[in-house]
C-alpha cells in the first residue's frame, strides 16, 4: 500500500499525470487559486481518466473551503491581508541535528521565499560531525549557531532569544516550506492577542506504507479553513488540535508573556515529542490566541521506513503525556484528565479493538500500541527529564 | 481656581484629564506628557479635579511641565460635568480628553492633531492598550482581551462605527464641534456611560467617527479595576443604559431588558427577573456567588467560571438599570426630554446587477439596512443597528464575505453576480 502525492489547481489547466503503475491511489491537494481547499485520497484509475469528471471530484473535495475562497475572490473581501503583501518582518528557525540532506532541502526551498527582510538561523542541537555546519554555511544568508546540548525545546529557545525580529517561525529540518509560507504566517499577527500560528503541513511523498500510515493516522494538517483557538471556546489540554512545531511562528516575545519552551521536552529528550504543544497549551491557557492558517504551506518528509513510523508512533504518545504531566501537575491544568480520557476512550481504545478485530482499512496494531506504551512512559520520562535537566 | 492666563499665540491643543483621589496616575500621565514629541508650547493640560481627598492639588502645583498646566478644582460629581468644565475654560480649537489612568505614548497629541489638520469636523479615538501582564487569572485575561478586542475591530477599515465606540479615554475633537453637541450629558454623575450618550448624538447628528492607531495610549486599568469593581462599574452602567434608552427611542428596544415569556428562565433572562422581583434580597447571594468565582478558576473550569461571572454581572447591571429607571420616573424634570425617534432607512440592493455596482449604490445612499436580491429571490438582510453609522461599501463588502458567506456561496455557484 503507497501512494503518489499530487497537487492540483482547479483554475488552471490539469497538468498531464504520470502516475507509477505500482501506486493504487494518489493523495490529491485541491487548490483554487494557488490556495489550498481540500485533499482527497482518489484511486488511481479516476486521475488516470483526468478531464471533467475529475475536476468535479477535486471541487467535491474542496468543499466549503472552495466555495468559500471563490466567493472571497468574487467580491474582493478576505478576512486577512492578501498575500501578495509583503508581511512584516520574520526570523525562520530551523533547529536541526545530523541531518545534513533534509537540511540542504529545507533552506532551499527558504531561499524560494520573497524577500520581506526576513532573517534565517539554523540551530545545530549538539549534531555528532560538522557536516550540518558545512551545509547552513554554504547558503547564503544563513546565520548558523550550535547548542552544545541536544534538546529540541532547548534549540527553540536558543532561536527567540537570537532572533532579531518581532515573528519567529519555525520549521523542522525535514520540511520543505512553500514560497508564501513565511507571510503566510506572519500575517496573522495583526491582531495584538495572537501569539503563535501555525500552518497546513503536507506530505512531501508517500511511497511507503509507514509514510501513507503516518499521514493516515496522525496528519499534521488540521483542515483547509482558518480557525483561531482560543481558551474560552477550547481546554488548553486540547492544544494539540491547533497544529504542530514543524510549522509555527511565534512572537519573539512570547517566552516573556508565557514562559519559555519546556526544555525537557522534545525531540533529544527522553520525552521525544511534546514541546510545541505544551508551549500552545500555556499560551492558551494565558488567554492569547493562535491561529491555524491553511495558506501557510509546508510539506513534511514523513520518515520511510516502518521501524521509524513506530518509533515516530512511540515518541507522540510520550510527549503527549509528558506535556499533559507537566500541564496538570505544574499549570495546575485540571482539564487534562478529561481529555486524556477522551482520547484513549473515543479514539485509541476503538482504533486498537477494529485492529485487532481486523476490520478493512483499520490500523496495523503494531502502531497504535507503540504510541499506548509511549502514553504510559510519558509521566515517567518527563520527571527523569526534567532531573537531567536540573531542575 | 483656575490661573488666569491670555491665551498663547501658538496653543493647538487643550488636553482634559478629569480625576479624583488619584494623584499617583495623575502624576504618572503628566509625566508621559512631557515626554510628547509634540511642541509643548502648543498644547496645555487642564486637569480637572473633583472633590479631592487626597492632595492631588497640591502635587499638581508642585510639578514642573514644559506645557501649560492649570488644574480647575470642581465640586460637581461626576467625570461628565469635570469634562465640560475643562472644555469650557479650554483655549485651543482642538480639545483632547484622557482619562487619568492611561500613560500616552510619545506621539499621542501629534497624531490627535494631523489627525484633526483639516476643514472635516470628527470625533477621533485612539486606542488605549491594556498592558500584558503574565497571568492566566481569568478576570485579568477577560478585561485585557475585552479592550484588544474592541481597539482591533475599530481599526479595521470595515468597521462600522456604532455609538459604543466613543471612548472618552483618548478622544478628541474640535471645540466648536464639541460645543454643537452640548458637550456630555449633565445627568450622568451616577452613571457610566456619558461618553456612549455622546457617541449617540455623535451618530445621530451623521458626524464621522475615526479610529486614530498612531495616537496610542497605555491603559493601567489593571490598577484601577478590581473584579468587585467590575460589579460596581456593572450597576452603573446599567444606570446609563437606563438614561441612554430613555433619552434616545431608537435604543430603547437594544437596550431594554429581555422580558420574554414568564417561564423563560434562562441564563440570560433570570438576572434581569432577580433584578427586578428582589433586588435587595439577592444582593447577598450574588456576594456570595462572586466568592464561588476563585474556586472555578482554581479548577481551571473556564466555561463555569465565565458563565457565573456573567450571571452576576447581569444582575448588577440590571439592578442599576431599573433603579435609575425608577429614579427618572421620579424626576419632576426628567433631565433632557426624549429626542425624537429616527428612521432607518432601508435599501433593497440586487446583486444581478454586479457587485461592484451595488458596493457604489451603498457608498451613495448610505442605508441603514440592506435588503439583498439575487436571482428575484432574497438571500440575505442586513438589518439595521440603531445607534450605527449608516452602510457604507466597505461595511457591506465585509458583511458579503462573512455573515452572509455561506448563503452567498451556495447561491453563487448557479450565476455571476461578480461584475
Amino acid at each position: 500500500m503507497s501512494s503518489s502525492a499530487l497537487d492540483f489547481d482547479l483554475m488552471s489547466p490539469l497538468p498531464a499525470i504520470d502516475l507509477s503503475e505500482k501506486h493504487a491511489r494518489a493523495f490529491v491537494v485541491v487548490r483554487y487559486l494557488g490556495r489550498p481547499v481540500g485533499a482527497a485520497w482518489l484511486p488511481a484509475a479516476d486521475i488516470r481518466d483526468g478531464g471533467e469528471s475529475l475536476r468535479e471530484t477535486l471541487a467535491e473535495a474542496g468543499g466549503r473551503a472552495l466555495r468559500l475562497a471563490r466567493l472571497e475572490d468574487r467580491i474582493g473581501w478576505r478576512p486577512v491581508s492578501p498575500l501578495d503583501r509583503p508581511a512584516s518582518p520574520a526570523t525562520v528557525g530551523v533547529c536541526t541535528r545530523d541531518r545534513p540532506e533534509d537540511l540542504r532541502r529545507c533552506l532551499e526551498a527558504l531561499r524560494r521565499m520573497p524577500d520581506d527582510g526576513q532573517e534565517v538561523l539554523v540551530v545545530d542541537s549538539a549534531s555528532s560531525s560538522d557536516e550540518v555546519e558545512r551545509v547552513a554555511k554554504s547558503v547564503p544568508g544563513v546565520r548558523y549557531l550550535r547548542e552544545e546540548r541536544p534538546g529540541l525545546d532547548r534549540a527553540r529557545n536558543r532561536v527567540l532569544r537570537e532572533a532579531r525580529r518581532p515573528i519567529v517561525a519555525f520549521t523542522d529540518d525535514d520540511a520543505a516550506p512553500e514560497p508564501l509560507w513565511l507571510r503566510a504566517l506572519a500575517r496573522n499577527f495583526e491582531d495584538r492577542l495572537v501569539l503563535a500560528a501555525t500552518g497546513l503541513v503536507l506530505p512531501l511523498d508517500l511511497a511507503t506504507d509507514a509514510q501513507e500510515w503516518r499521514e493516515r493516522l496522525s496528519s499534521f494538517a488540521r483542515g483547509f479553513e482558518r480557525k483561531i483557538f482560543e481558551a474560552a471556546r477550547m481546554s488548553p489540554a486540547a492544544a494539540g488540535h491547533v497544529g504542530a512545531g514543524v510549522s509555527m511562528a511565534l512572537r519573539k516575545d512570547a517566552a516573556d508573556r508565557v514562559g519559555p519552551f519546556d526544555e525537557a521536552l522534545d525531540a533529544g529528550t527522553r520525552t521525544r515529542s511534546g514541546g510545541d504543544t505544551e508551549m500552545f497549551a500555556r499560551i492558551l491557557a494565558a488567554g492569547y490566541r493562535i491561529v491555524y492558517d491553511p495558506e501557510a504551506v509546508s510539506r513534511h518528509r514523513h520518515a520511510p521506513g516502518w521501524d521509524e513510523a513506530r518509533a515516530t508512533f512511540f515518541g507522540y504518545g510520550v510527549g503527549a503525556y509528558a506535556a499533559w504531566t507537566r500541564l496538570l501537575l505544574f499549570e495546575h491544568e485540571t482539564t487534562v484528565l478529561g481529555h486524556a480520557a477522551a482520547w484513549f476512550f473515543k479514539h485509541q481504545l476503538p482504533a486498537l479493538v477494529r485492529s485487532l478485530l481486523r476490520v478493512p482499512g483499520s490500523a496495523p496494531a503494531d502502531l497504535l500500541w507503540a504510541e499506548l506504551r509511549g502514553c504510559a512512559a510519558g509521566p515517567f520520562a518527563y520527571f527523569r527529564a526534567r532531573a537531567e535537566n536540573g531542575r | 481656581m483656575i490661573a488666569p492666563c491670555t491665551r498663547p499665540e501658538f496653543l493647538e491643543v487643550s488636553v482634559i484629564v478629569p480625576t479624583r483621589n488619584r494623584a499617583r496616575f495623575l502624576l504618572r500621565l503628566l509625566d508621559a506628557l512631557r515626554a510628547q514629541t509634540f511642541p509643548a508650547d502648543r498644547f496645555e493640560v487642564l486637569p480637572v479635579v473633583n472633590a479631592t481627598e487626597d492632595d492631588t492639588m497640591e502635587q499638581i502645583l508642585r510639578f514642573d511641565t514644559p506645557f501649560a498646566l492649570r488644574p480647575i478644582e470642581t465640586d460637581a460629581p461626576g467625570a461628565a460635568s469635570a469634562r465640560n468644565r475643562g472644555a469650557s475654560e479650554a483655549q485651543a480649537d482642538l480639545l483632547l480628553f484622557l482619562d487619568d489612568d492611561v500613560i500616552p505614548s510619545p506621539g499621542l497629541i501629534e497624531a490627535h492633531a494631523s489627525a484633526h489638520d483639516t476643514a472635516e469636523r470628527f470625533v477621533g479615538i485612539g486606542p488605549y492598550y491594556p498592558v500584558h501582564l503574565r497571568t492566566v487569572d481569568f478576570f485579568r485575561i477577560a478585561t485585557r482581551n475585552w479592550w484588544e478586542d474592541l481597539f482591533m475591530e475599530m481599526g479595521r477599515p470595515d468597521h462600522r462605527f456604532t455609538y459604543r465606540d466613543v471612548l472618552s479615554g483618548n478622544l478628541s475633537m474640535r471645540a466648536d464641534l464639541f460645543r454643537a453637541l452640548g458637550g456630555f450629558a449633565r445627568d450622568f454623575a451616577a452613571c457610566d456611560g456619558e461618553d456612549w450618550e455622546l457617541g449617540v448624538r455623535v451618530v445621530r447628528r451623521g458626524v464621522p467617527v475615526r479610529f486614530l492607531p498612531e495616537a496610542r495610549a497605555h491603559h493601567l486599568e489593571h490598577e484601577t479595576m478590581t473584579l468587585e469593581r467590575s460589579f460596581v462599574r456593572a450597576r452603573r452602567e446599567g444606570r446609563g443604559d437606563a438614561r441612554i434608552s430613555r433619552r434616545f427611542p431608537e435604543l430603547e428596544p437594544a437596550l431594554a431588558p429581555p422580558w420574554g415569556k414568564p417561564w423563560d428562565l434562562s441564563r440570560r433572562r433570570a438576572p434581569v427577573l432577580l433584578a427586578r422581583c428582589a433586588p435587595r434580597t439577592c444582593e447577598a447571594p450574588a456576594r456570595a456567588l462572586a466568592r464561588l468565582l476563585p474556586l472555578l478558576e482554581g479548577m481551571r473550569m473556564r466555561r463555569s467560571w465565565k458563565c457565573v461571572y456573567h450571571f452576576i454581572r447581569g444582575y448588577w447591571r440590571w439592578r442599576g438599570y431599573f433603579e435609575e429607571m425608577r429614579a427618572i420616573r421620579a424626576e419632576r424634570d426628567s433631565g433632557t426630554p426624549s429626542e425624537e425617534t429616527i428612521v432607518l432607512e432601508e435599501t433593497t440592493l440586487l446583486l444581478d446587477e454586479g457587485i461592484e455596482e451595488a458596493l457604489r449604490r451603498v457608498d451613495r445612499e448610505r442605508p441603514s439596512a440592506v435588503r439583498i436580491i439575487h436571482g428575484g429571490r432574497a438571500i440575505g438582510t442586513i438589518s439595521a443597528v440603531p445607534g450605527a453609522e449608516p452602510l457604507r461599501g466597505a461595511h457591506l463588502r465585509r458583511i458579503l464575505g462573512g455573515a452572509l458567506a455561506d448563503t452567498l456561496a451556495a447561491n453563487g455557484e448557479d450565476g455571476d453576480w461578480s461584475r
